[in-house]
């Protein structure tokens, strides 16, 4: 058997540790040792507090002693050491998890998430840049060329001060000198030259532009599909904003990359360096003060930018909050208007649009400084020139035309100058652009899919379903379900119940196979779901879920939305068995009506239906039906009902019940709290059991009794 | 029941057992082990406390922790504080934002502490406009009770982030 790693204490310094060995648990902190044979302990039990988690053992004199408290991190620690000594204290063996380390072996650093063993520093950037380039070989042709027309440019752009100040001044203007006298070609030639230049420079964007756009669209699209493919549980842990931002702006930040930021790079490096060799190669003792400002200035843009950069942050961040109460005022103008509470809002704007002016002010004293400051210096530069350099003209031993091309070539140092200093900043933030969407490319979790032989069609089910000691979780440590096991036969109707947070819909995620189980089986006419087509498992089974979600398109495209093929006559029979055939025919636009868009208002009642209807026409083998809580009204009440009883005929159904007439006509209910299974059977037992069912059901009438709706009238109705 | 039950402190007997088990005796009646929940974590961390058996089910609510008797007071106190546990922040070492990820190092009531943050809307929260709570990557919890009474260094880090 496998040797079950120690667990720490961590907080405020501590240094216990709690290990097993030889089926003695011994608890050590450094001073004292602690034995206990695991004959002598019931069960460890891990308690989760809010910033804080402990895991202590309950003797089987049932008193209990907390042994270890550790920071949050220990969570799936602990929970993997309870499991398995709970475990081998029953006698079975449990799975031993691979143990996750929380730091960097190279770098010692933590990771940023503990689930996630990736350390963004160690993570070779340099094969991230090489896997980005590797998304252009598509494009190989166009990348090449755009090098080449760089080259062109940088060329260009390094001749054209030697033309428009040695050449003019010194070998046209003068008597005697090479072009004297041919003034109308140099300037024709000046002219051609930044002819050639505009020229090049609108190729060069051009085709940048075409390769930046198509790795662009070609990003976006592998994200978006990758997207498609992640499993619902990829979804909980991620904010959809944050994947949204990853879509989008990750996507467009690379495109940038190939764009603007590469070619810039190379542009500039070569302008650079092909300035600075020239100037030495015109004259290098001229070159030389020109050049000793040079360092001043990259480091006061180096000391700057980390402040100017500290305050736009600010300011972006006081004008999304000014934004926010905008925003926020806006969507509740009517709750607003309705306590009365305009001056409240006017206060709360005005303060945070006071924060804004001052840090737009902060902003602008500073900017208006810094970047005067800045010129002035290079400035400085091209007076050493005037000065130093004029005094030679005079003595003689300068030319005026090499004086021209000095401070022409002057001009073009600072610029690229400045865009080196922030190479750095702009290679990273890039690299982690690449990385959040090669995260998502690679991302595995996917459900798993079994390869070749493995892999059961099933296009034919029957529809039995049965659960095999099955627990799940979101989160490590927090179980959501716990050995859920049953056996459904095909065509029987089961009613899922319990209180809110019981483990209902997650159960039917279960069995609709959004989720794997953690352990245990989820089996479909005997077969483990996992091995199952998915493309026959998702069309024999269905889903009505509560809030109902109907996506923009036409109500037919809706109904059709997992049979596209349908004829509109089977769409209309379809509605008709849902009872919203006489409501859709009754709107100006028919079935033709588009969703989604403000004009058209589908009372809650009416989506159910559509949602309805799309289920009867997709036909399930399995249905699984997530009854809706809020109340509507008795009539509508009746069509969804009937529509309803028309739909599960003949299937097999898990519905998650509230309806007493749901739960009546059942076969059998499921009672589910916090995450077990407590109870099983009919409602008229399960009431006779009074058990939880019966005191679930109690004061759900009481509570709606409170609210003037007597439970059993509406029963009657009904 | 649809009205906050209350319970009397003098009646109330909290006791931690030898385990660290928190223990509530009512008059005759003993409830072997309870949870404690504050309804207002921030604002009255003394007031404001529900007792709940380990299922969930409330007992009750006490209203002041100072109305119960002395020992009572201490075991309630001991075990809020493992359940509320926060260091509350003296100084910041040193803070850098790296790769989307903000790495602390930090001096705190309980010891030096390292952590990592994820983005800032997720791990960095006002209480107040002076007072600010920290959330790392796996849910720990750093307090700074008072941003004006750390030294200017931190106040540096931290300014971006408010």
């Amino acid at each position: 058997m496998a040797e079950i790693p120690l667990v720490r204490g961590d907080l405020d310094g501590s240094e216990q540790t709690l290990s097993i060995r030889d089926n003695v648990l011994r608890w050590d902190d450094g001073e004292n040792v602690k034995n206990w044979p695991l004959t002598e302990v019931k069960e460890l039990e891990v308690r989760h507090y809010v910033g804080t988690v402990a895991l202590s053992a309950v003797f089987v004199d049932d008193t209990e002693l907390i042994l270890l408290r550790g920071s949050l991190g220990n969570r799936s620690f602990y929970q993997d050491f309870a499991q398995t000594v709970n475990a081998q204290i029953k006698g079975t063996e449990a799975e031993l998890r691979e143990h996750r380390q929380d730091r960097c072996p190279k770098c010692n650093r933590l990771y940023p998430d503990p689930v996630r063993p990736i350390c963004p520093k160690c993570l070779d950037k340099r094969s991230l840049f090489k896997r980005v380039l590797g998304l252009t070989p598509p494009y190989a042709k166009w990348v090449a060329l755009m090098v080449v027309l760089m080259l062109a440019s940088s060329a260009v752009g390094l001749l054209s001060p030697y033309v428009g100040g040695r050449v003019f001044f010194d070998e046209t203007l003068k008597s005697g000198g090479k072009y004297a006298g041919k003034l109308g070609y140099v300037v024709l030639a000046m002219f051609a030259i930044q002819l050639l230049t505009l020229v090049i420079n609108i190729f060069q964007g051009r085709v940048g532009a075409k390769v930046a756009a198509q790795i662009g669209y070609d990003l976006k699209t592998g994200v978006f599909n990758a997207m498609q493919n992640l499993s619902l549980r990829f979804y909980n842990q991620q904010q959809t904003g944050s994947l949204m931002t990853r879509v989008n702006n990750d996507a467009e930040h690379l495109q940038y990359f190939f764009h603007d930021g590469l070619p810039f790079f190379i542009v500039n490096a070569l302008r650079l360096i092909g300035v600075i060799i020239i100037l030495l190669a015109l004259d290098w003792q001229l070159a030389l003060p020109v050049l000793i400002p040079v360092p001043l200035i990259v480091f006061i843009t180096v000391k700057v930018r980390p402040m100017l950069w500290r305050m736009y942050t600010k300011r972006w961040r006081a004008s999304s909050r000014l934004n926010a109460v905008v925003n926020d005022s806006l969507s509740g103008m009517r709750v607003i208007k309705a306590f009365g509470r305009e001056d409240a809002e006017i206060e709360r704007f005005g303060r945070r649009n006071r924060r804004v002016y001052e840090v737009f002010r902060e902003v602008g004293n500073t900017t208006s400084t810094v970047f005067p400051l800045l010129s002035y210096l290079m400035g400085i530069g091209a007076l050493v020139i005037w000065g130093f350099g004029g005094w030679r003209v005079v003595r003689g031993d300068l030319t005026l035309g090499t004086l021209m091309t000095f401070t022409g070539y002057l001009g073009m140092l600072y610029g690229p100058l400045d865009f080196m200093t922030r190479v750095v900043e702009w290679w990273s933030s890039s690299m982690n652009s690449a990385q959040r969407i090669f995260e998502i490319i690679d991302s595995t979790q996917v459900l798993w899919t079994p390869e070749g032989d493995e892999l059961v069609q099933m296009p034919e089910l029957k529809g039995a379903v049965e659960a095999r000691d099955v627990s799940f979780s979101y989160e490590e440590g927090k179980p959501i379900l716990e050995n859920i096991s049953f056996k459904v036969e095909p065509g029987e109707m089961i009613g899922i119940v319990g209180r809110s947070g019981a483990g209902k819909s997650t159960l039917i995620n279960l069995i609709a196979r959004l989720y794997d189980p953690d352990q245990g089986q989820m089996l479909i006419d005997g077969v483990d779901l996992r091995y199952v087509s998915q493309a026959d498992l998702r069309k024999q089974v269905g889903m009505v879920l509560q809030d109902t979600f109907l996506f923009r398109g036409t109500i037919f495209e809706n109904i059709a939305y997992a049979k596209p093929d349908a004829t509109p006559e089977e769409v209309m029979a379809a509605a008709k068995v849902a009872n919203a055939h006489d409501f859709i025919i009754q709107l100006p636009d028919g079935y033709e009506t588009v969703l989604g868009v403000r004009d058209v208002n589908l009372s809650g009642g009416e989506r159910q239906r559509i949602a309805i209807a799309r289920a009867v026409l997709h036909d399930p083998q399995i249905l699984i039906l997530d009854e809706a809580t809020a109340s509507i009204d008795i009539e509508t009440e009746r069509l969804v009902q009937e529509a309803l009883e028309r739909l599960v005929e003949g299937r097999t159904t898990f519905a998650i019940a509230h309806r007493l007439s749901t739960l009546r006509k059942a076969n059998r209910l499921l009672v589910l709290d916090k995450g077990r299974l407590v109870e099983e059977g009919h409602h008229s037992e399960l009431l006779q059991q009074k058990g939880i069912y019966h005191k679930l059901l109690t004061t759900q009438r009481k509570g709606l009794a409170h609210l003037g709706i007597d439970i059993t009238d509406l029963e009657e109705v009904v | 029941m649809a009205e906050v039950n209350y319970l009397d402190a003098s009646k109330l007997r909290f006791r931690l057992t030898a385990g660290g088990i928190l223990t509530l005796e009512i008059e005759d009646k003993l409830y072997p082990k309870v949870d404690l929940f504050l309804a207002f974590p921030f604002t009255w961390p003394d007031r404001y406390i529900s007792v709940r058996e380990p299922e969930g089910d409330e007992i009750g609510m006490v209203r002041e922790i100072s109305d119960l008797d002395k020992n009572s007071q201490e075991a309630v106190r001991q075990e809020l504080q493992w359940r509320y546990y926060a260091p509350k922040i003296t100084r910041i070492k040193s803070y850098k934002e790296e790769f989307g990820h903000s790495y602390w190092s930090v001096e705190t009531d309980r010891g030096p502490q390292n952590f990592v943050t994820g983005r800032r809307d997720q791990s960095v929260r006002s209480i107040s406009p002076t007072r600010v709570l920290l959330v790392d990557v796996s849910g720990n919890r750093f307090e700074i009770p008072d941003v004006r009474e750390l030294d200017g260094r931190s106040r540096y880090y931290l300014e971006t982030l408010l």
